[in-house]
């Protein structure tokens, strides 16, 4: 057992954790009296008595505050932050640059201290939070109906593809690549019980447009009967970071014969693209977190959903929605969770998700983010992204043995090959000299890796991996 | 007593707020090239987001949070949910840039100290549970729900044991048990309760049959109670070839007191937003890490945090990944919350859970006593028997005597700064308020709960029509939800 605290034993004697608790030990006598009990033990009298332990488990502390400080100070700086090793991390999630407005709002307890708005006459303004996030969604993807939040990316992917079955009643999702591992990893892992057949059309860099075209051809050929469709999901950009120019004609395909269409997307890059409304997709997912959540590690994140309404789809939808209304007794606008009927707590087995706790605390946050940046922000934001990749690739091209990009055109991500160098070699090589040189991925021999940019990098740092790259390529 | 006056600022959305060109959060632009996008992919209009300056947004957002209910405003006695107090701390240390800044997938050798909170997090729930091995990376209760239900699915297959195709799930427990369980594939069987709220012996055997894929119960159960047949009826289960799964959100009720797995558990989740004060952030994030018995170790999501004592170094196993369930989260779940509950937990130590827990029943069974005594108001179900972490009154005699119903009161609880109690649940008890003080509540507030709750039953016995006013002194009157689900407005994007 890993009881090691480091190096640090409280030196506190008495009840370091009696600041969390609203009873003293002279009160706590007190209500026992009251109770005519002797012992709060007492209360566990109708628990079988073998199964109440004698001593209190030996886990680490009790500690004091500032032991705990001091502790945990001294894990946080075992991990390698921006100001020693820059990052080109991405894959979904990025690092971003936290306004301080944004931070000191979100430190509120009012707002983070709060639970789900089961009373929303004394949470109007946690309600009305997630409205607007959900209306500022909803304008940046062309959509109407946003949830008021899932987990990820990739259990919004699991969510959407199970809801395509049971609106469509049929059982197969198609996937086109290139998408992430990750988020087909839940996929599977959420599709799998339901019996939903996962048909994957590979591909690098781009999407294979005649393998769908092919696909979708020959499914229109079946006997109606024998068309078991009920959705295909693409990302865009892909997830070797290529905006492709056959997503029209992949959703009419799909739309042809009925099958639904999600699409995975990049939520800031929807400043500048054109929303997925403008290809006709049905649904919208995407990772939340980059609406400027705290990466921490992987979460929590925002699981991203959106679609058009349609009282169909929508009794189909997974998860809680906030909606608008008024007081019963006057015109005074007010908010509160509708549609509840499709959830768990009313429908138990019958209900569209199992979601109960989500991620509204960063899909409040999101909203404050996007408010904060505006129109003209979020246009900024993500030409200046585009801008980064693309100055960042160009001058990785110029280095002899690096290829970059190798599939364009691309938003702010892409990926680069790196000639006669392995992964490890690389990423130690570049980790030594103060940068991460993207995610590994599993494509040709070589060694190519996804190499993301983030407003948190400036010229500077962009202009230090090339250099990094030009040592470590031609050492 | 005094009523309690919550904001109204009537402020409006912050897409009718500002103005033309008004600034908050300007991205920073480099001297690059600007790159021109493909014309196929260019938005021609573009999105329309508001503009506010920095103050007008501040200045939105803390009006808005002053019409919040929340832990650190009032008391929120919110049953199964465990509304304690959110250490400062726990805030701070979350907001390490050791922790907040770190991609998830940064090699090993510079993202050693988040695999260490994951191991140290692993370890510690361990040894609280007696489980074999834990996974952290649900990212909710129902999450881990989905995990543990995944696991018994995996179990039986791998035995070659296609046939268990059931659950078994008492009718108190949690909407998410059998939301879970369905998404995984089951059928669910629901267990009646007895007269004392717990489950009925007589009807669980006879659900026993070679189909059965296990069972999920709470313990302590929604009504507070400890569930005296646990051991039996786990071991029932086992007889006939199942697995048990322990719902861990009343954990609270037995945390530090006893270890789950000696009442024969297979599998548990637990509830770190809960038991292990994550925030609970409006309605989220959360973190239900996931505890099993040695043979269920190999299925468990992948990967998990290990450490390497000789090198002593801290790395990702991956070592399971053909048996495992594969991933539920695309990375390692809620590590903000789980680092939080880790600071937490070392915080308190065994002794000091042991006595968060200790409280925790103390002032459930006080107020449950003061409330007993309330006219119009019963404790219904396992008399004389003490609760753990909460207990379900019920307003039945309200109801019957003067039709003032659990609505009611709970609206009326909100004119005095109180969060009204969970409602109409557990599903079998009529009239429900289901009470969970938490230990974080003084003497004066559980003396401060009884005495509204009395207040309102006097009121309603006095004059029972105007309990339907209530709430008037909060930032909003009762709403017209009934419109909105007829003719949903979603967003601003519907409104007509």
């Amino acid at each position: 057992m890993q009881s090691d605290t480091g190096g640090m034993k409280s030196t506190i004697t008495e009840r370091p954790y009696q600041s969390y608790l609203g009873i003293s030990p002279e009160e706590e006598q007190q209500m026992l009296k009251e109770l005519g009990l002797t012992s709060t033990m007492d209360l566990f009298s109708d628990v079988p008595s073998h199964l109440l332990l004698k001593e209190p488990i030996q886990i680490p502390g009790p500690f004091t505050e500032s032991e705990l400080d001091r502790l945990f100070r001294k894990i946080a700086k075992k991990n390698k932050t921006f100001e020693e090793v820059v990052p080109f991390l991405g894959g979904g999630v990025r690092p971003v640059y936290i306004p301080a407005f944004l931070e000191e709002l979100m430190r509120r307890g009012e707002i983070y201290t709060a639970y789900t708005s089961y009373q929303p006459e004394v949470a109007q303004g946690m309600l009305q939070m997630v409205y607007e996030y959900e209306s500022m969604i909803a304008e940046l993807t062309g959509m109407e109906v946003v949830s008021a939040s899932l987990y990820d990316w990739g259990t919004a992917l699991g969510e959407s593809a199970r809801m395509m079955c049971r609106i469509t009643r049929k059982s197969t999702v198609v996937v086109v690549h290139p998408i992430s591992p990750r988020r087909l990893d839940v996929l599977h892992a959420y599709t799998e019980p339901a019996g939903i057949k996962i048909e994957e059309i590979h591909a690098q860099g781009d999407y294979d447009i005649d393998a769908i075209r092919q696909l979708i051809t020959e499914y229109g050929a079946k006997d109606k009967s024998d068309q078991d469709i009920a959705g295909i999901y693409f990302e865009a950009p892909t997830y070797h970071g290529v905006l492709s120019s056959h997503v029209d004609e992949i959703v009419s395909l799909a739309h042809e014969h009925g099958i639904l269409v999600t699409v995975g997307v990049d939520l800031i890059s929807l400043g500048i693209l054109r929303p997925p409304s403008e290809y006709n997709a049905d649904f919208v997912i995407g990772e939340g977190q980059i609406l400027g959540n705290a990466i921490s590690a992987g979460g929590p994140l925002l699981g991203v959903l959106a679609t058009k309404f349609n009282r169909k789809w929508i009794q189909n939808f997974p998860g809680r929605l906030v909606g608008k209304t008024t007081e019963l007794n006057s015109d005074n606008p007010g908010y509160c969770i509708t549609l509840s009927t499709r959830e768990q707590h009313i429908r138990r087995q019958k209900a569209t998700s199992n979601i109960c706790t989500n991620q509204t605390l960063m899909a409040v946050n999101a909203g404050i983010y996007l408010a904060g940046l505006g129109s003209r922000g979020i246009q900024e934001l993500a030409q200046g992204l585009m801008d980064r990749a693309y100055y960042l690739a160009n001058k990785l091209n110029e280095i002899k043995g690096v290829t970059a990009p190798m599939y364009s055109p691309f938003f702010a991500e892409f990926v680069a090959k790196f000639d006669n160098i392995t992964h490890n070699e690389l990423e130690q090589l570049c980790i030594e000299k103060g940068v991460v040189p993207g995610i590994p991925l599993d494509i040709d021999d070589g060694c190519a890796r996804l190499i993301s940019v983030s407003d948190i990098h400036q010229r500077a740092d962009l202009d230090h991996f090339v250099n990094v790259i030009d040592e470590v390529m031609n050492k | 007593m005094k009523k309690r006056i919550q904001a109204k600022w009537n402020e409006p959305l912050i897409t009718d707020l500002g103005g033309t060109g008004r600034r908050a959060y300007i991205p920073e632009k480099l001297d690059l090239p600007q790159v021109d996008l493909p014309p196929n992919w260019k938005r021609k209009i573009p999105p329309n987001l508001p503009e506010v300056s920095e103050l007008e947004l501040v200045r939105h957002v803390v009006r808005l949070s002053q019409m919040i209910h929340s832990v650190d405003i009032g008391p929120y006695p919110l049953g199964s949910c465990t509304m304690k107090y959110n250490p400062k701390i726990n805030e701070r240390i979350a907001r390490f840039d050791g922790f907040a800044t770190i991609h998830p997938e940064s090699p090993e050798s510079i993202s050693q100290g988040v695999i260490e909170i994951y191991y140290r997090a692993q370890e510690a729930l361990k040894m609280l549970t007696g489980f074999s091995a834990v996974t952290l990376q649900p990212p909710a209760g129902a999450s881990g729900e989905f995990v543990g239900t995944l696991l018994m699915r995996a179990y039986h297959l791998a035995n070659g044991d296609t046939k268990r195709n059931t659950i078994l799930i008492p009718d108190s427990a949690h909407g998410t048990n059998p939301a879970s369980a369905a998404m995984a594939g089951f059928k669910i069987v629901e267990l009646p309760s007895d007269e004392n709220g717990i489950v009925d012996m007589e009807a669980f055997e006879a659900a026993l049959d070679e189909t059965v894929a296990g069972l999920m119960i709470t313990n302590p159960n929604t009504l507070g109670i400890f569930e005296p047949h646990i051991e039996q009826i786990n071991q029932k289960i086992h007889e006939i070839g199942g697995l048990t799964y322990l719902d861990g959100a009343n954990y609270n009720g037995i945390v530090g007191v006893i270890r789950p797995v000696d009442m024969g558990f297979d599998i548990m989740h637990m509830n770190l937003h809960k038991t292990f004060t994550g925030p609970h952030g409006g309605g989220g994030p959360g973190s239900g890490p996931v505890g099993v018995v040695e043979k269920l170790a190999k299925f468990l999501p992948i990967p998990l945090a290990a450490y390497d004592s000789k090198n002593n170094r801290y790395y990702w196993d991956y070592g399971h990944e053909k048996t495992s369930i594969g991933r539920v989260h695309a990375y390692n779940g809620n590590f903000g919350i789980i680092l939080r509950a880790l600071a937490y937990i070392y915080r308190n130590g065994g002794e000091g859970l042991r006595k968060a827990c200790e409280i925790a029943v103390l002032n459930a069974n006080y107020l449950m006593k003061k409330v007993e005594e309330i006219k119009g108001f019963i404790v219904p179900r396992a008399k004389g028997i003490p609760r753990k972490h909460e207990f379900v009154a019920s307003v039945l005699p309200l109801l019957n005597e003067i039709k003032v119903s659990a609505n009611d009161v709970a609206k009326a609880m909100l004119d005095y700064g109180i969060h009204a109690p969970t409602v109409y649940f557990p599903l079998i008890v009529k009239e429900a308020l289901m009470i969970e003080p938490t230990e974080s509540e003084t003497l004066q507030n559980l003396n401060q709960i009884y005495e509204v709750l009395k207040t309102i039953s006097d009121h309603a016995y006095s004059n029972p029509d105007l309990l339907q006013q209530h709430p008037l002194t909060t930032s909003s009157g009762r709403l017209d939800e009934l419109s909105l689900a007829k003719a949903p407005v979603l967003s601003e994007k519907m409104k007509k």
